[in-house]
């Protein structure tokens, strides 16, 4: 039926694929955390503040933030080949992907943890100030603890618009799974690869989401 | 568990110049004279000492060393002005609070005085809106005042350092109408919460919330999370995590206000509780003059920034000079009493309010008195409540007869005690 034979599929070639996509993921997603938190953090503190220059500081970050975001992935991609080469020696393949797929998501997760601090009540905050608790004890003890919830919806968010950009890599030989569908099934018409190649992607998605979904649910105190 | 502790470490008697008099500002300690007669004192608030000539202007105590200020009389300050001067436990000073830049500044509190003694149950009263809120956040400086001094236990919170200030805030504890709980901890860890940011070792943590659950009442309920408690099970746990690190003083921001009448009844008994037990310090700001009446020592009335009138509960309670004070307590009295003050009255009648106070109230004075005098009366309205712990009546009655007797009545009934106020 429609010319679709599985049995031409190369197994071993998607098996590679697939982890490099994962190894995409993962790493990517391990730096976007390490960096994007601090800077939510940041945003959130600068955003609360009313002495003139901490706002500058809050107005400045926002700016960059919103330009990263702004940037579409693939061109971000392309516009960053300098850096990335300087960073990880390569602009190609599983490593030098790895580097825009941070730069773009840390800019949208720190968003998203800047959100989500924000939905933490003030009244726990004061609470903890009346205590004679210090700034980063506020951060580390009441607002990292009571926002759990949304950072974990947050980072699934992110690790699931990471998942796409990893496969949009494959528009520049990014590698992954991504690849493996612009290389056989749109280059080569194998459609057969690229039906395998977004079947696994959307495992993938419906995976991370409930896994996410199950953690939120796990922390939710309310 | 004992909030006076640190007091402890302090010398109970010490040495000091001739000339000087050693006072300190806890109440029931010891301290020595330092004169001939070598007298042990028992002092509670500054006073004079007549033969030396001498005011004790302001006592304070600090991390180490006691302090005194005394003032020569010669220098003509009134024992009265020295002793308006003299330290309570909380002195504010000429506190005002302005919010908003340049022209649409609004003032929250403006120059406001008060003077908070230790031990006493202090409340504030006040309509939402009169600076109540922010008053009480000055106290821990949670608020800023935009200028004026806010003196806690001989510190005055607004020249301390970000660090000092932190550490000084350990000795205040503070409750909240929304309680402010971790969501994300349970009882005990909410509890516990303060002296982990104190770096208390965890032994000792285990023991205070094990003691704190079981004051307030919660040993069952230890590892629950907020969201499954009651209201008045979450301000239990908020008012054992403020007592975890042996505060002076209590400060309670409209703490029931978000209760159903019997919880808040249960909340004002623990805390009517924790006062005796403690000696600590409470002060609390409500718009319901039944908190007041119920648990506090002094009150103050609030309104647009200022104080507007300020005193023993029974007295403020009984006698409320300012208009915003009669329309709290007439709230309370409800219109019987409005509707009484109406009945007609003429030359040959007199409209009378009697006060009676504590054992007074059970008294039969005013039908031995008009039995005496042979006046008639009219009883139009009467309250019997209670103050505190002090039973207090109200009644408000018609005197029919002649003036003569009319007014001999009323001065017998003085003479026995009641207050008595005459409407014309």
């Amino acid at each position: 039926m429609f010319g679709i034979d599985f049995s031409l599929l190369d197994w071993n070639e998607i098996g590679v694929a697939s982890a490099d996509t994962l190894k995409m993921l993962v790493s990517s997603a391990v730096f976007t955390f390490i960096l994007g938190l601090p800077l939510g953090v940041l945003l959130y503190q600068t955003s609360r503040s009313n002495t003139g220059w901490v706002r500058i500081v809050y107005n400045v970050l926002s700016v960059i933030v919103n330009i990263l975001r702004s940037v579409p992935f693939i061109i971000l991609i392309v516009a960053l080949i300098p850096f990335t080469t300087w960073i990880v020696g390569v602009s190609y393949g599983v490593l030098g992907t790895i580097p825009p797929l941070v730069i773009a998501a840390a800019p949208f997760f720190a968003r998203l943890v800047e959100t989500s601090l924000r939905e933490v009540d003030r009244g726990v905050l004061e609470a903890a100030q009346s205590m004679g608790a210090s700034t980063w004890q506020i951060i580390m003890k009441v607002l990292l603890p009571e926002a759990r919830p949304g950072l974990l919806a947050g980072i699934t968010i992110t690790v699931v618009t990471l998942v796409s950009y990893t496969a949009m890599s494959g528009m520049v030989g990014g590698g992954g799974l991504g690849d493996l569908a612009i290389r056989y099934g749109y280059y080569r018409y194998q459609k057969e690869v690229m039906i395998i190649s977004v079947l696994f992607m959307i495992v993938l998605v419906q995976v991370l989401q409930m896994a996410g979904d199950r953690l939120v649910k796990h922390f939710t105190r309310k | 568990m004992k909030p006076g502790n640190r007091f402890e470490k302090r010398p109970r008697e010490a040495k000091v110049p001739n000339d000087m008099v050693l006072i300190p500002t806890t109440a029931g300690m010891r301290c020595r004279l330092a004169d001939e007669k070598r007298k042990r004192l028992r002092i509670e608030e500054p006073f004079l000492i007549p033969s030396r000539g001498l005011f004790i202007l302001s006592t304070y105590v600090e991390e180490r060393h006691f302090g005194i200020s005394l003032i020569d009389r010669t220098q003509g300050l009134s024992f009265k002005k020295a002793r308006k001067e003299s330290f309570g436990l909380i002195e504010l000073k000429q506190v005002t609070k302005r919010y908003g830049k340049g022209t649409k500044t609004t003032e929250a509190l403006s120059g406001l005085n008060l003077s908070i003694k230790k031990g006493e149950i202090f409340g504030v009263i006040g309509h939402s809106g009169a600076g109540k809120s922010t008053l009480i956040r000055c106290m821990n400086l949670l608020e800023r005042p935009t200028s004026g001094e806010v003196w806690v236990d001989g510190v005055d919170l607004t020249k301390l350092g970000k660090q000092q200030l932190q550490t000084k805030r350990r000795e205040i504890g503070m409750i909240f109408q929304h309680f402010n709980l971790l969501s994300s901890a349970t009882v005990y860890d909410n509890i516990a919460f303060p002296l982990r940011l104190a770096h208390v070792d965890k032994a000792k943590i285990a023991n205070k919330v094990n003691e704190l659950l079981q004051l307030v009442g919660l040993e069952d309920h230890r590892d629950k999370y907020p969201a499954q408690l009651s209201g008045g099970q979450k301000q239990r746990v908020g008012i054992a995590r403020a007592l975890a690190s042996d505060p002076q003083v209590l400060l309670c921001d409209e703490a029931t206000s978000a209760l159903d009448p019997q919880t808040t009844d249960s909340i004002l008994k623990l805390l009517l509780d924790i006062n005796q037990k403690f000696n600590l310090t409470i002060v609390l700001i409500t718009h319901e003059m039944h908190v007041i009446q119920s648990i506090c020592d002094r009150v103050a009335v609030i309104h647009q920034g200022g104080i507007v009138e300020e005193g023993a509960v029974a007295e403020v309670f009984l006698k409320p000079q300012h208009p915003v004070t009669r329309e709290f307590i007439l709230g309370e009295a409800g219109e019987s009493a409005q509707l009484a003050l109406q009945a007609p009255h003429d030359g040959s009648s007199k409209l009378c309010k009697l006060t009676f106070l504590g054992e007074k109230t059970y008294d039969s004075i005013l039908s031995r008195t008009a039995r005496e005098t042979g006046v008639d009366f009219a009883i139009l309205q009467g309250t019997i409540s209670k103050i505190k712990d002090i039973p207090y009546g109200q009644l408000i009655v018609r005197l029919e007869g002649e003036s003569g007797p009319i007014e001999e009545t009323i001065r017998k009934v003085r003479d026995e005690g009641l207050d008595v106020e005459v409407y014309d």
